[in-house]
């Protein structure tokens, strides 16, 4: 299992972190795109895995990891 | 690193940041204060202040980067505020010191540059009290839509 967590803007949809089964980014992607409001954000957000941003969509995922959707930023 | 539940106190942060770099024998320091305009957002609703979410982790690890470039002759400081910023305040300071003015003028451009680009900071327009993400201002991070 995996805690996936989205972060800013997207967290007033998903405001708690929750746990899935997967094994690889692109499983986790096949999941949460079945969702309207997950895959509205994904098509904008970076994903960082156990705090990096990842550049791999077949990333493999182990037990524990953290999955964190990041949206557009804007600090300043 | 420091984050604030409230707005920042720029004097308190430059004497701080000065001192340091004092401190360390660097000759040129150059900061940035962010300060919160009054306006109207591209709705043309006014905007009475901002409001920012940080992910503390996330924003460590944007900052180790340039840690890691620190050395003797060159320094990084951060601040920055999270929840409400009204109009007039100020929600982000930031400075480089280095041995030399070259190096902080081309670094302070940079370091403000990449931090409003590539940190995990999340701003809302405050409008009518409520919270309205700004979405027209922001920027994908590096990856984005790697999941869609």
């Amino acid at each position: 299992m995996v805690t996936v967590n989205f972060l800013g803007p997207a967290a007033e949809d998903f405001p708690e972190a929750f746990c899935l089964e997967a094994h690889s980014l692109a499983e986790l992607a096949s999941v949460l795109n079945d969702d309207e409001l997950a895959a509205k954000w994904l098509k904008i957000s970076a994903v960082a895995v156990n705090g990096h941003i990842a550049s791999n969509a077949q990333m493999p995922l182990k037990t524990g990891d953290l999955v964190q959707i990041l949206p557009p930023v804007c600090g300043g | 690193m420091k984050i604030f539940s409230h707005p920042l106190d720029s004097s308190a942060l430059h004497a701080e940041f000065y001192a340091a770099a004092r401190g360390r024998n660097l000759g040129a320091f150059i900061s940035f204060a962010g300060i919160i305009r009054a306006e109207l957002n591209e709705a043309g609703e006014q905007v009475e202040g901002l409001s920012f979410d940080i992910e503390p982790a996330l924003l460590a690890n944007w900052l180790a980067e340039y840690r890691a470039k620190e050395t003797s002759e060159i320094a990084y400081f951060f601040a920055h505020a999270k929840g409400d910023v009204m109009a007039g305040e100020c929600s982000y300071f930031a400075a480089v010191a280095a041995r030399k003015r070259e190096a902080a003028l081309r670094e302070i451009s940079a370091f403000v540059e990449d931090f409003k680009r590539r940190a995990p900071i999340w701003k809302y327009d405050i409008v009518g009290g409520k919270r309205v993400y700004a979405a027209a201002r922001s920027f994908a991070l590096p990856h984005a839509g790697l999941l869609a």
